[in-house]
């Protein structure tokens, strides 16, 4: 186990910038998650971090010591590929003692540390299967099982659960979290999947364009996007344009605290679940005018009467065309300043 | 860490084993030769009668083999038996030697042939000399039956590969689509086998164009193939027919060298279309 | 629908007849002692003619020596082409499409031709009519193909077991031996199969690099299909056959033998 530090980490191809001075801590033990839309740059990070690539500029520092030149091989960073990878000529029993074997150990310690991790990771009397012979999620364990029985400064994990059938993923996401805990892995992990991210990590960061938009705990990406681009990247977000003058907002939606106190343009965001809607009290009035039935909530897009839409969940019902009083709570608007 | 020379380390090897050797065989024929000699080449009507022999064998041979054998590829497609049995029948004409087939087509095509034999006995003929001449004959019937056992297998066995990679389902929504099986097989399936079709096509077309055993052994008198040619002056000893054989190989360079640029430049607008219909990345 | 299945069966069974009956009759011919001309069938069979040829010692020097050539050519052209169909199969870089196209001219230049010009040279260094000037102009026609076939098993295996293998922290040599070489085994048996198959049917560039010095079975045959000695022809035919066959399959026995017989590229 490490703690990570990346340090104005950039990385560019042929001219084309993929990664933008990066900065980034990952605590010792920690799980991270590094979330993002595909094309963002997160296997572009993980990579640097493996050693499979140099960033064009920045550090990359393990425990405060700098292994940006240090090869793949001695990096002791370990990517978990979405599809596994595996050796497809190798039995598991194989696959998981190919590390040990190229650090040279005992062929006795390799035998009681594959049988050891094979217990951990719920799959002993597998040993002398092909991976051809195993089901997706048990292959996913076993690279899990190949990368960790070599105690790992990092473990870096590539959408691993992407390949996997919907109850399978629920299943594994609590398997990877107890593992990690039982191994006090520090543990990187590149999702596009925001329930993913939220579920599993102690920390998200939020990977849009090649930046780092923003770092924090769930609870907080959640409720407090920093900008409007991840706001618009968790969804489920609607925006208000409008003003700010004497530490107030004032959009279509009504007046709304803020700390600033000067004047200036700004857009407001509310999350769909942060909307009341009531029958008799609440800010502006609305029209429902459309609902999506979608179990847990049902949604409504709801026409304002001082122009304007908006998308709102809630467990009540309506019907189409009530008449609906539309409010927010102070807390709930971000506000944020266009340039 | 991967240095960017990685890629060009490894293949220096290979590099310079090819050109060491294409550029040696090459360098020292032309390096004897003066426009005079070309000239006196190419002046020369046993060159053009070869030049032209030569091509047109090679153009027959490839134009059958290659719609043979799509045919076949469609045929065992559309007979739908992917079995191993097949391929390994196909691949029988494919190892087997040229020089085993010139053999066998002697014996079968031959005025005292195997086929001729049943022709008697059918009736057709009273005497071998009646039998058509397919051996040694003007139309290079012979050398073309051996390029055509091992082309067109060949040429089916690569097409039928790709036609089972291309994925029957877009045959079923070409027929879903209301299309004939005849126009699913023209406007759909060929197309896709176009990139496929060109390369055996350069394959089958080089092969038969710088064959030498086949028409060696298989030929008529009365005109020879260029390497054929080339080869009978190599061996003369006088220095002037050494200079004539230089040339003639040069120019056979020349040609293939044009074929391949024609070939690489020709691949490159295929898959650009591919590549623009966003069918595969 | 019906009877398009039909007529693909038809021809299809067409094509195979064709395909195997000349090696049939090739047998039939092997074995006949007597054959005038209207018989359709041998009026005599024989294995005492066979057998004398078959005995003869320049058919044991010319067995020999094609083995040899050929097993030496597959080395060389695998060694030759191993690490250039990496590079291409694997990176992409400038000059990557001049390297494909180099390593299929070939295929393009008659080797005829290319023999010719490199026979000049041969005679100045002195490798005419040694095993080694014979070795290298077979490994030239043997190169396209062999780059062909490991290029593409290269590009189906990718990068990332090489990348996987290196982040276990396994050495150049271990990632080699472990992982590269057992995952492109399939396409080294092919490539290696398919060069020992084009120096076994060389002809005109063993004759003239080999000067009448090196004896192979080509070199054997054709004097007597000029001389249209058929019977002859077939017996070194099926001979030919039959050696290149029966070291091909020790090779596919020998790989087997030390690597595991299944080898799945597909996760």
């Amino acid at each position: 186990m490490a703690r990570i530090t990346l340090v104005g980490v950039a990385k560019a191809f042929n001219d084309k910038q993929i990664l933008d001075r990066l900065d980034l801590d990952i605590e010792n033990g920690e799980l991270l998650a590094l979330l993002g839309p595909s094309g963002s740059g997160k296997t572009t990070l993980l990579k640097l971090i493996a050693g499979l690539d140099t960033p064009s500029a920045g550090r990359i520092k393990f425990d405060g010591s700098d292994v940006t030149l240090v090869s793949t091989r001695h990096r002791q960073a370990i990517i978990v590929f979405q599809d596994h990878c595996l050796f497809p000529h190798l039995t598991v029993k194989e696959n998981i003692a190919f590390g040990l074997r190229a650090r040279n150990e005992p062929r006795a310690t390799i035998d009681r540390k594959v049988g050891e991790i094979l217990e951990v990771v719920q799959l002993p009397g597998r040993q002398n299967s092909l991976p051809h012979a195993l089901s997706g999620g048990e292959k996913q364990r076993i690279a899990l099982a190949r990368a960790c029985v070599l105690k790992p400064r990092v473990l870096l994990l590539d959408e691993p659960f992407s390949n996997l059938d919907v109850n399978l993923r629920l299943s594994m996401r609590e398997f990877v979290v107890s593992l990690q805990r039982v191994l006090k892995l520090t543990c990187v992990l590149v999702t596009h999947d925001k329930e993913e991210a939220f579920v599993m990590a102690e920390r998200v960061a939020v990977l849009l364009d090649g930046r780092l938009e923003q770092v924090d705990t769930p609870e907080n990406l959640y409720d407090r996007p920093k900008n409007k681009k991840v706001a618009e990247f968790l969804g489920e977000a609607n925006f208000f344009p409008g003003v700010v003058a004497d530490g107030v907002f004032t959009c279509a939606l009504g007046s709304f605290a803020t700390p600033w106190q000067d004047t200036r343009q700004a857009v407001g965001m509310v999350r769909y679940d942060n909307v009341q809607l009531g029958r008799h009290t609440g800010n502006t009035l609305g029209k429902i005018k459309d609902k999506v039935f979608a179990g847990r909530y049902t949604f409504y897009k709801v026409a304002l009467a001082a122009g304007g839409e908006l998308m709102a969940s809630c467990k009540e019902s309506f019907t189409l065309g009530d008449a609906v009083y539309v409010s927010c709570a102070d807390h709930a608007m971000q506000v944020y300043s266009t340039p | 860490m991967k240095a960017a020379s990685k890629p060009y380390l490894l293949a220096a090897p290979l590099v310079l084993f090819l050109t060491l050797t294409f550029g040696l065989s090459f360098g020292y024929e032309i390096s004897g030769l003066t426009l005079r000699h070309f000239l006196a080449v190419l002046w020369n009507r046993d060159f053009v009668v070869s030049l032209v022999a030569t091509l047109s064998v090679a153009a027959v041979a490839t134009l059958v083999s290659n719609v043979g054998g799509a045919a076949l590829a469609f045929a065992m497609l559309k007979a739908r038996v992917g079995g191993e049995w097949v391929r390994h029948i196909l691949q029988l004409p494919v190892i087997m030697p040229h020089l085993v087939v010139t053999v066998v087509v002697f014996h079968i095509f031959a005025q005292t042939g195997v086929l001729a034999r049943l022709t008697w006995w059918l009736g057709f003929i009273d005497d071998p000399n009646q039998f058509p001449l397919m051996v040694f004959d003007h139309f290079a019937i012979g050398i073309m039956l051996v390029y055509l056992y091992k082309q067109i297998p060949f040429v089916a066995m690569v097409c039928f590969d790709s036609l089972r990679g291309i994925s029957h389902r877009f045959g079923d929504v070409g027929e879903n689509l209301g299309a004939t099986p005849w126009q699913v097989a023209t406007r759909v399936y060929l197309p896709l086998l176009k990139p496929t079709l060109m390369a055996t096509a350069l394959i089958t077309f080089a092969f038969a164009f710088g064959a030498f055993e086949v028409p060696f052994l298989l030929g008529t008198p009365l005109w020879r193939t260029l390497p054929v040619e080339a080869y009978l002056l190599h061996i003369n000893i006088d220095p002037d027919a050494q200079a004539r054989s230089m040339a003639i190989n040069v120019i056979i360079s020349a040609i293939s060298l044009g074929l391949a640029l024609v070939y690489s430049s020709a691949l490159r607008v295929v898959s650009h279309v591919r590549h623009s219909d966003g069918e595969r990345p | 629908m019906k009877w398009g299945r039909a007529v693909g069966h038809f021809v299809m069974w067409t094509a195979a007849v064709a395909c195997v009956s000349p090696l049939l009759s090739l047998i039939v011919l092997a074995f006949s002692a007597q054959w005038p001309f209207p018989h359709l069938v041998p009026s005599l069979f024989t294995a005492d003619h066979l057998a004398k040829l078959l005995l003869s010692p320049r058919l044991g020097e010319a067995v020999t020596t094609s083995l040899e050539l050929a097993l030496l050519t597959t080395v060389a052209t695998l060694l030759l082409v191993f690490p250039a169909a990496k590079a291409a199969g694997l990176y992409s870089f400038r000059g990557r499409e001049a390297l494909k196209l180099l390593a299929l001219m070939p295929v393009m230049v008659p080797a005829a031709t290319v023999t010719m010009g490199l026979h000049y040279f041969m005679i100045r260094v002195g490798l005419a009519g040694t095993m080694l000037g014979v070795v290298i102009v077979h490994t030239v026609f043997a190169v396209p193909y062999a780059f062909r076939i490991l290029m593409y098993v290269f590009e189906i295996m990718g990068e990332q077991h090489e990348e996987q293998a290196a982040m276990l922290g396994a050495g150049p040599l271990m990632v080699f031996s472990a992982v590269t070489l057992p995952l492109v085994m399939p396409g080294m048996v092919a490539a290696a199969t398919m060069s020992f198959v084009i120096s076994f049917s060389q002809y005109i560039t063993t004759f003239i690099i080999g000067g009448g010095r090196l004896l192979t079975v080509p070199l054997l045959l054709v004097p007597h299909v000029q001389g249209g000695e058929l019977h002859v022809a077939s017996v070194y035919s099926l001979v030919f056959i039959f050696t290149a066959l029966a070291a091909l399959v020790l090779l596919r026995a020998v790989v087997r033998h030390y690597y595991r017989e299944t080898y799945f590229l597909n996760p």
